[in-house]
């Protein structure tokens, strides 16, 4: 293993229940030191990713590397060097937090008792509080705690900030700031919270029915994914759903909106050469590229087939 | 100095992070030689992903807004120092580039175009001054 090996990579993974295809043909490369967003739609299969990930179910076909090492047969090592918060808790419930800590820390050569300390203050969590009285929120954010706590090169987040208020949000947000700031963690997380994502995103991929259909750069993602409000005077150009970076047409009241994927000013120069009458350009959210591909159709040229 | 940045404005956090600073160097909000939050802290602070803070300053740093001084951190750079003549004059046509387009688009006719540098440029916010007097 290198320090260049991408911190988890994936190729053509695939996983089959019964008959059902959960995941299909997935291509996924997380560079080391950045933290990686996957998002989708209830049961598009972020879980299963995950699992995979961790070996906590076995790949139908594909390949898995972790940090450089082979995700089946190596997972004692990978989960050594892997801190995971899984999406539901099934701790110990008479443990008390102290003792579930202790246990933890007994699992594992390496533990940072010191940081596991400062997040359980921050999160009011005390040592003496018993697991089975804590909220589900709580139980997400003592779940955090152990899963950072010996100092993992990669941590892999399910649905961090699920049922959690704004302030154990931003808590949460810091706590990744803090573990990649210092020693460039990695860290993955799946998540609902797309204004939370864009805080803490470098990267981040759509995964729909079992296939990442987008893996981009979230700042490029940003900067290319516009809409274009148009109105023409005339009859619009025939050929414009297949002009470049334009990926859907929609109708409006008075024209037309434009779906842009790239080649912004080259699909401006040409509608002011081609008798639009006034054009706008509008940014899109996170939110609104999300929807634009998880919403089902993507392609208004494929839908009449 | 207390920063924002929102999410779900459509714009990267990194440009609107460097739009602030931008703003607040030029309108003297932030001195020259003032320094800027460490990346670790302006991250705690905003709770935002430091490599974007590291990218902001970058770009700042290669515009000659800011400049950094190993071991000790980020500061406001003076105006003038940090670029030549050419450079200077080169950016600016950079900007009225753009100005162009955008006025283009919006089919503005030169006297409108002119009239709005003027006034920005002259300070003359005519009517934030109407504005006022009715008012008052």
């Amino acid at each position: 293993m290198t320090v260049n090996d991408p911190a988890l990579l994936t190729q053509k993974l695939s996983k089959v229940f019964r008959r059902r295809t959960v995941l299909e043909g997935l291509d996924l490369e997380v560079p080391r030191g950045c933290v990686y967003a996957l998002l989708g739609p209830n049961g598009a299969g972020k879980t299963t990713t995950i699992k995979l990930i961790l070996n906590l179910l076995r790949p139908t076909s594909g390949t898995i590397r972790v940090l450089g090492l082979d995700g089946v047969a190596q997972s004692q090592s990978v989960r050594r060097r892997v801190g995971y918060q899984a999406e539901t808790q099934r701790f110990y419930k008479r443990a008390s937090v102290g003792e579930l800590m202790r246990f933890c820390r007994s699992l594992h050569s390496r533990w940072n008792q010191e940081r596991a300390d400062r997040y359980c203050g921050m999160f009011e969590l005390p040592a003496n509080a018993r697991v089975g009285e804590l909220s589900k929120g709580k139980l997400t954010l003592l779940a955090l705690v152990l899963a950072v706590g010996h100092e993992p090169d990669l941590l892999i987040l399910d649905e961090p900030a699920t049922g959690l208020d704004p302030l154990r949000r931003r808590q949460v947000l810091n706590l990744m700031v803090e573990e990649m700031a210092g020693e460039g963690r990695t860290i993955f997380i799946s998540s609902h919270q797309l204004q939370d994502v864009e805080r803490i995103a470098d990267r981040v991929g759509f995964l729909v029915g079992g296939r990442l259909v987008l893996s981009s750069s979230l700042d490029q993602l940003l900067a290319r994914e516009k809409k274009v409000r148009v109105i023409f005077p005339g009859p619009p150009p025939e050929d414009l759903p297949e002009w470049p970076g334009v990926r859907r047409v929609e109708r409006e009241e008075s024209g037309l909106l434009l779906n842009l994927s790239g080649h912004l000013d080259e699909v401006l120069g040409r509608l002011a050469g081609s008798g639009a009458a006034a054009f706008e350009v509008l940014d899109q959210t996170l939110e609104d590229i999300f929807v634009e591909y998880a919403g089902g159709s993507v392609d208004l040229r494929e839908e009449g087939r | 100095m207390w920063f924002r940045v929102e999410p779900g404005r459509g714009v990267p956090i990194y440009v609107q992070l460097m739009e602030q600073i931008r703003r607040a160097v030029a309108s003297g909000v932030l001195p020259p030689d003032e320094q800027l939050p460490s990346v670790r802290d302006l991250a705690l602070q905003l709770s935002i992903n430091p490599n974007t803070i590291v990218r902001a300053y970058q770009e700042l740093e290669r515009e000659g807004v800011i400049y950094t001084l190993r071991g000790r951190g980020t500061f406001v750079a003076k105006p003038a120092s940090t670029l030549s003549d050419r450079d200077r004059l080169g950016r600016l046509d950079e900007a009225v580039e753009k100005l162009f387009l955008e006025a283009y688009h919006l089919r503005c006719t030169p006297g409108e175009v002119l009239a709005a540098v003027k006034k920005r440029v002259l300070g003359q916010d005519r009517e934030k001054t109407d504005d006022g007097e009715e008012i008052n």
